[in-house]
């Protein structure tokens, strides 16, 4: 618990030395924000001027910060330059598509590879081959290749799923959401399922091994139960941890596979705001990602202490 | 797959060159899908629906004719979504074409494209040369019910003069004094004259609001155009809703004045899809119904599909390469002119655009000889030396003792690397070399469109589109002395600058065609840039949807008006 509260209070720090991070790395680009808005065509001098005015931009440096602090402080995100209006308005719509991008994802990643590599390894011999192998390909496969083939085989010939957008007009969930999400989140998760298929398949033909499965087992405990209850408790750890990490990965990751299916969630309006240098914009989207990183470890510390008691304990002690 | 010398930026680009470069696996791949064998097919039959140099492609061919049946739904691509529901500012090439159909203009282009024809106005006339006086039509309702007025009309135009609103069309009222309504007629007088300003309120700077709506918002503290707070026009569709990066949705306004033109779709839902490839594959599935915004190349995969029809027109787009004069190595006109005879610009338009789109040799297009078109046609036949000829290039070269010199070439686009690494081969082949600096598409305009006059690029491959059929835009634009920020080239020439002043105040006829003429031969002659192709206005439909006849300047046209089922 005591790790758990630390982790909470240093968070703010955290964010603080990301914000001053982000904002001086995007001061260093070259270019600036006021040229991007009309889309390359140009302006005249006095509308630049005008723009640069409304946006603080003809502030030096630190007092552009220390402004923008204040501001956010006081729950104020300021105005986006590129989406032309407030940051708070512009990034709700764009991150619900990507957070149930990577819902799905990893809900596909935890059913799939958990189940592949708890097959794998029970069955051994020619399933675990074909798994493997197909792991192994799955792996190597870049995420927008994936992409394109379920684009050109399931959106294209067989017409089963549409291919861009995210369908419906409210942030519901409902059935017309989930089709639309479909392949993207298959192309998001198919490289992390091979990753967790073979890290629960490893860990699950160690537990096998172990002295205490065969102990449950000399007992006459049903095998479906030294299985589900023991063994894969016991693999748990390392897929946890992995599934941690990969769900952090597809939040900056979904990028590419936003692009290929033209779903327009955050990654791609962090990529417009980056190229823009839309300092509200990216700020905002940038701590939103690390409180998500942050929210992530603290799920994975939970979870560890609820699959194994020991770190419960321990971290008290 | 292309491979830019220096990649200076790891950020993807606006127009993703690592998915581009995947699509012609796909392509490949795609020989073990299903349904495959028939798209590779239409991949590999491309070449013979492409539009040669000279060919079928540069005459406005219409779309396949409308049945003038009604359809529910239509699904537009856009290549980005909207910045604002609000022709404030509306700029670029997603707002401007969602704005113009929920909008009407005060005048609009006729079926020829240049013609100003009424619309809100129905009458209008030039008093003099600097009075333009509109009378506004009778009985013209907005989609909210209230009637539209003078004083719409003139609120609605005034918005870009105000410097607090920070309207992205400022640019067009430069020269605009006053905008003043009185009964039923509105005046607009101008500071001087001004050749471009009867196109101006044929666009988005022309669009007419609701003032009471907008004031309603302005009085609630929020600021107009957002999903929340959309603007109200009286144009053939009304806005229903906005979903940020999702889509945008326009229905059918029943109350609509002009009776002439029946609208037959129902519903129109625009939707931004960044990349041009996933834009291809959406129309073959059949998640989009049509689009303006394909790439040239991306085009190929739809040729010979029975469900999409490709239907090409030339626009008011061109793309050039372009040299900053105030620096080495490109300050001499001899290293210029030498680079130009190098180029093989047929080769670079088929490689580059697929071939969509035809070789010139000029800022002025030839959809924008209005007026005096003989005139045009000597001056720009007189526009010689653009053949290659590799000899003199080296000779030229030798001359200027270039030889072995280097310089910077700043690209963008998928489009433009191609066409920067064609430029790089021929300047190799004579002795320069070229570094390419590949930048997004927006660090390119902001490198571009800067105060700073040393300018850190040596050249640069670009585009100009035109916002009006008014032959003088890119050539004031890009080579006036007094616009220092979008004369990209640096390009100082007393002459020059005299010759476009003195068109601007001639009135249309065989004086100012002349006047023109002659600063597009003293740019020629100096090289300043090096003209490559105009390109093709393409226009991806559906094979059930038809009716519209496509327009160089669709993207300020509410062609959504036109379209009906077959």
């Amino acid at each position: 618990v005591r790790h758990i509260i630390f982790r909470v209070a240093i968070t703010p720090i955290l964010l603080l030395a990301t914000s001053f991070v982000i904002f001086s790395l995007l001061t260093l680009t070259p270019g600036s924000p006021e040229t991007a808005l009309a889309g390359g065509r140009h302006l005249d001098a006095a509308t630049l001027q005008a723009l640069r005015a409304r946006y603080h931009l003809d502030a030096p440096f630190m007092t552009q910060y220390v402004g923008w602090l204040w501001r956010a402080l006081h729950g104020d995100f300021g105005d986006s330059i590129s989406q032309q209006a407030t940051v708070a308005s512009t990034v709700g719509p764009r991150l619900v598509p990507t957070l149930q991008l990577v819902s799905l994802a990893v809900a596909i990643v935890l059913v799939l590879g958990v189940g592949a590599g708890v097959l794998a390894a029970v069955r051994r011999g020619g399933v675990d081959r074909l798994l493997s192998g197909a792991a192994l390909v799955a792996s190597a496969v870049p995420s927008f290749v994936v992409a394109l083939l379920l684009i050109s085989i399931f959106g294209v010939d067989l017409g089963w799923f549409p291919v861009i957008g995210i369908g419906g007009d409210s942030s519901t969930f409902g059935w017309d959401r989930l089709h639309h999400l479909i392949l993207p989140s298959i192309a998001l998760a198919i490289a992390a399922v091979a990753l967790v298929m073979r890290t629960t398949r490893s860990g699950m033909i160690r537990a096998l091994g172990s002295e205490f499965v065969d102990t449950m087992r000399s007992r006459g405990l049903p095998e479906s139960t030294v299985i589900g209850r023991y063994a894969l408790r016991h693999a748990a750890l390392p897929v946890v941890t992995i599934t941690g990490l990969v769900a952090g990965y597809m939040l900056a990751g979904a990028v590419i596979v936003e692009y290929a299916f033209g779903l327009n969630g955050i990654g791609a309006l962090l990529v417009t705001a980056v190229q823009q240098k839309d300092f509200a914009l990216v700020q905002a989207i940038g701590l939103l990602l690390v409180v998500a990183f942050l929210a992530i470890n603290l799920v994975v510390d939970l979870l560890y202490g609820v699959i194994d008691p020991r770190v419960r304990t321990a971290a008290d002690r | 797959v292309i491979t830019a010398a220096p990649t200076r930026f790891d950020v993807l680009p606006r127009d993703h060159f690592v998915l581009r470069s995947a699509i012609t696996r796909r392509q490949a791949l795609a020989g073990t899908g299903a349904g495959a064998l028939a798209l590779f097919l239409a991949a590999c039959g491309g070449g013979a629906n492409r539009g040669g140099p000279s060919g079928a492609a540069t005459t406005a061919q219409t779309v396949a004719a409308g049945g003038g049946k009604e359809v529910d739904v239509v699904n537009w691509g856009l290549s980005s979504d909207i910045v604002a529901f609000d022709p404030v500012q509306a700029w670029d090439y997603a707002t401007s074409p969602v704005v113009i159909q929920s909008l009407d203009t005060l005048v609009r282009l006729g079926k020829d494209g240049v013609t100003v024809e009424p619309n809100i106005a129905s009458d209008w006339k030039q008093e003099s040369p600097t009075s333009y006086v509109y009378t506004i039509r009778d009985g013209v309702k907005f989609h909210d019910g209230t009637a539209l007025t003078a004083d719409d009309v003139a609120y609605s135009l005034n918005r870009h003069l105000d410097p607090s609103i920070g309207s992205l069309l400022s640019t067009f009222f430069v020269n605009v004094a006053t905008i003043a309504a009185n009964g039923n007629v509105v005046t607009v007088d101008l500071k001087k004259p001004d050749a471009v300003w009867k196109y101006v309120p044929t666009f988005t700077p022309g669009a007419i609001v609701s003032k009471a709506n907008v004031e309603a918002t302005l009085k609630s503290g929020k600021k107009p155009g957002t999903p929340e707070t959309p603007v109200i026009g009286s144009g053939p569709f009304k806005f229903v809703s906005w979903n940020r990066g999702q889509s945008v949705e326009l229905e059918r306004f029943d109350g609509y004045w002009n009776k002439d033109r029946p609208l037959k779709v129902k519903k129109l839902v625009f939707r931004p899809v960044a990349d041009s490839d996933t834009m291809a594959s959406a129309l073959l599935s059949g998640d989009l119904q049509g689009t303006f915004q394909l790439d040239g190349r991306a085009t190929k995969p739809l040729a010979n599909n029975p469900d999409v029809q490709v239907v090409s027109g030339p626009s008011l787009n061109f793309r050039y390469l372009g040299f900053n004069v105030a620096k080495a190595p490109f300050d001499d006109p001899r290293v210029r002119q030498a680079l130009s005879l190098a180029l093989d610009r047929q080769g670079i338009l088929d490689n580059a655009y697929g071939g969509q789109g035809r070789l010139w040799n000029s800022p002025i297009l030839q959809e924008q000889w209005l007026f005096a078109p003989d005139v045009f046609k000597s001056g720009y036949d007189a526009l010689t030396g653009y053949d290659r000829d590799l000899e003199k290039a080296k000779a030229l070269i030798t001359e200027a003792g270039a030889g072995g010199k280097t310089g910077s070439l700043v690209v963008s686009s998928t489009e433009e690397q191609a066409i920067g690494l064609a430029v790089q081969a021929a300047a190799e082949s004579i002795g320069l070399k070229l570094d390419i600096q590949k930048v997004s598409g927006d660090q390119q305009a902001q490198l571009l469109n800067t105060e700073n006059p040393q300018r850190d690029y040596d050249a640069f491959v670009y585009n100009f589109g035109s916002d009006v059929p008014d032959p003088s835009e890119a050539i004031d634009v890009s080579f006036l002395s007094t616009n220092p920020i979008s004369n990209y080239s640096v390009f100082r020439d007393p002459a020059t600058d005299d010759l476009l002043n003195q068109q601007a105040a001639a009135g249309d006829g065989p004086q100012r065609a002349d006047l023109l003429t002659k600063a597009q031969a003293r740019i020629g002659d100096q090289h300043v840039w090096v003209p490559l192709y105009q390109i093709n206005t393409l226009l991806a439909l559906s094979s059930k949807l038809g009716g519209y006849q496509i327009k160089p300047l669709w993207y300020w046209d509410s062609w959504a008006a036109d379209l009906s089922g077959t």
